[in-house]
């Protein structure tokens, strides 16, 4: 696996795959195709919230029948890994229906659905989480049932809404890196246009561009994920 | 020689200081009730006694050897001393009868023979009450059960001194009379107690002495006839006016 | 639906599907190993070891495991160690679940309270015995949710092997519908291997966490 005189070797190959970030505008295209995926994330985000926050409302109605669609939902797309949801909109829809889906397009279905059901179970377990006598306090004061609603309930649900949305956010960003498997032109494929480009004058650049693909997933999640914790320990107070 | 002495003790957390400068000697078959206002310091007392908590100054001696501030072996300590919480943290996942032998099945250095151990568990079961609980799980007890079980789990380590941490503060009102009986038992049998409890009719009836803290401090020693009938110190005074009323009707 | 195809090809799934499984089984064992050593030092906050696995975890669970995979597949060889697709696999999957299964073992250990704790030390258990008899019975069953949990998520991370030329499910779907576009057949093999892969497990998980909340409440 490693040959004896390696870590020589491994410096010199190392200190020439940072060489290619530093040609052209690789580096730039790097963070246009990091962009990609971001934008992808977000905006499947903001559907989720919004359609979640509905979807959420609607799993704690009463009908059973209701109770038990959403179920199935929910636990279809849990159970279901995200390239295989991508490869039913991607490739499902197109040959069977007949609808043909860029690769964007497909991603941003596939993640605002899943996004739906993962905030609408938490959005239901935060509902159901406010205790009994919140209600009853509000019907003792003289409330209608909708202003109880409105004013006692969903700003209890919101305060701890916040920390694992932007929880389920870093995880959308993660699982994004997937959609380079639906033809989308996204950070890692750019890197491998630039590791091809160079194939022959920079044969070690693999090693910079996947080491900066990396460092960039890292730093955009690390961020959010300390900003969630900020948030929490925030509220904790 | 008293078989517990406590020298100059001293404990703070962070900058607030809880104890400040307190000595106290309990002599065996001594039975000590700690009285005072919340916040006063009686359970960090106890806790500093068995290791619980560190102090900052002052000794602490049992049997005239030291045993504060231990970096080693505190276990063989704790053998010595037992303690009951207002929580009764019985271990959820073993039976009432392996709760009571866990500390016994390992304490090596005092050398218990289990089968005599669990017939006196078994003994002691009867005594509270509670011999047809003995293989049943924490779970299925009421909050009064529990307790009386994590006192005889320390009766069952044969400890020379027994501190009670409130125990019946968090119980509902049928079930602190089952616990307190079970105290007074251990008291009539001779046993070293310190006792921190708000049950001021049990504190009365049980206590050899009434030690009463206030600020960190031990304000007044006396014996119950003496500590209610005749205070000697304002602030007892002042304590034992929270207790009673006038009634409104003449 | 072509029923004849589908015949013809679950020899195929069921073969992706082994493998799928097997390299999980390993990941999750070895994951569970180095989860739990990390989750000990971190718990008892071990000088210096505890930073190194904080670091190591800050980066395993902020990047995704595609991304890693890349760079042991495609950097790695590049830096003179060769690594084959499997041992990519198994390290990368490893690498991941190791900080998933320390969250686990970390907050069920810190689920103990430390009236527990105290209760253990005052019948005069040394701290291995209270470690040994009172902390780790507890923390054990209180694991088990989250650890089916990761189980579960960690056997849907193994679809992006075929990113470093497995013969995975992914993989076979991908390559058949490809040559024969059967598209339906495929992707609805696809979907139901996957749910004999984990509903088992979806329905373990809440077995366990139902058995658990009745031990701890008798509810």
């Amino acid at each position: 696996m490693l040959s004896s005189d390696a870590s020589v070797n491994m410096l010199d190959a190392i200190r020439e795959a940072f060489g290619v970030l530093t040609m052209g505008t690789n580096t730039l295209r790097l963070l246009g195709g990091l962009w990609v995926t971001v934008w992808i994330a977000l905006v499947s985000v903001a559907f989720s919230i919004v359609l979640g926050f509905l979807f959420g409302m609607l799993m704690t109605v009463k009908n059973r029948v209701v109770k038990t669609v959403c179920r199935i939902y929910l636990e279809f797309m849990r159970i279901m890994p995200q390239m295989v949801l991508l490869f039913l909109a991607y490739y499902g829809l197109t040959r069977m229906f007949s609808i043909s889906l860029s690769g964007e397009a497909a991603s941003i279905l596939v993640f605002t659905l899943w996004g739906t059901a993962e905030m609408g179970d938490l959005v239901r377990g935060a509902l159901e989480s406010v205790p009994n006598h919140q209600y009853e306090s509000g019907r003792a004061i003289g409330l209608t049932e909708r202003q109880i609603f409105f004013y006692i309930i969903i700003p209890q649900t919101l305060r701890p809404l916040l920390p694992l949305s932007m929880n389920l956010i870093t995880r959308m960003i993660k699982t994004t890196s997937l959609v380079v498997f639906v033809g989308v032109i996204e950070v890692v494929k750019i890197g491998q246009q630039i590791i091809e480009a160079n194939r022959l004058t920079v044969p070690t650049a693999s090693i910079a561009v996947y080491f900066v693909i990396f460092m960039m997933y890292f730093f955009v999640c690390w961020i959010l994920s300390l900003a969630a914790r900020a948030v929490e320990r925030s509220q904790k107070r | 020689m008293p078989l517990l002495e406590l020298k100059n003790i001293k404990k703070s957390f962070d900058s607030n200081v809880i104890i400040k400068d307190l000595s106290l000697t309990v002599e065996k078959g001594e039975v000590i009730v700690i009285l005072g206002p919340s916040g006063c310091g009686k359970s960090t007392l106890l806790r500093c006694i068995n290791g619980l908590e560190t102090i900052e100054s002052g000794e602490i001696f049992l049997d005239g050897e030291v045993i504060s501030n231990r970096t080693k072996d505190m276990h063989l300590i704790r053998q010595k001393i037992g303690m009951v919480f207002q929580s009764y943290d019985l271990f959820p996942h073993l039976s009432v009868m392996k709760n009571l032998l866990l500390g016994p099945k390992h304490a090596h250095e005092m050398n218990f023979n289990i089968e005599q151990v669990q017939k006196e568990a078994e003994m002691w079961l009867d005594r509270v009450g509670l011999a047809d609980k003995k293989n049943a799980y924490p779970r299925q007890l009421s909050g009064g059960q529990k307790q009386r079980v994590a006192i005889v789990r320390m009766l069952c380590m044969h400890p020379e001194v027994m501190l009670f941490d409130e125990v019946t503060a968090a119980l509902d009102p049928e079930m602190v009379r089952e616990v307190l009986d079970v105290m007074m038992n251990l008291a009539n049998d001779k046993k070293t107690m310190l006792i921190v409890t708000h049950q001021m009719q049990f504190a009365r009836a049980v206590a050899d002495k009434i030690v009463f803290m206030d600020a960190g401090e031990i304000v007044e020693i006396s014996t119950p006839e003496e500590f209610w009938t005749n205070p000697k110190t304002e602030r007892a005074k002042k304590f034992l006016s929270n207790f009673e009323f006038e009634s409104r009707h003449h | 639906m072509d029923f004849s195809f589908i015949k013809q090809v679950t020899p195929m799934y069921k073969e992706a599907a082994f493998l799928t499984l097997h390299l999980a089984l390993i990941g999750i064992l070895l994951s569970l190993l180095l989860g739990l050593a990390c989750a000990l030092v971190k718990y008892y906050r071990i000088p210096v070891l505890k930073r190194i696995v904080g670091a190591y975890i800050e980066l395993s669970r902020n990047t995704p495991l595609l991304i890693q995979l890349f760079f042991l597949y495609f950097a790695f060889p590049r830096m003179g160690i060769k690594l084959s697709s499997v041992q990519c696999a198994i390290i990368g999957l490893t690498f991941l679940g190791g900080s998933y299964m320390e969250e686990t073992f970390r907050s069920a250990l810190e689920s103990v309270s430390k009236v527990q704790i105290e209760s253990a030390q005052c019948i005069g258990l040394t701290p291995r015995q209270v470690t040994q008899y009172v902390i780790l019975p507890q923390a054990f069953s209180v694991s088990i949710p989250g650890f089916c949990a990761n189980v579960m998520f960690m056997i849907k991370e193994t679809s992006v092997f075929s990113a470093v030329a497995l013969a995975d499910l992914m993989y076979v779907a991908k390559d058949l519908i490809g040559l024969y576009y059967k598209t339906e057949e495929s992707l609805l093999l696809l979907c139901i291997a996957y749910f004999i892969l984990l509903l088992p497990i979806s329905l373990i998980a809440g077995f366990a966490e139902r058995r658990l909340r009745y031990a701890q409440f008798g509810r």
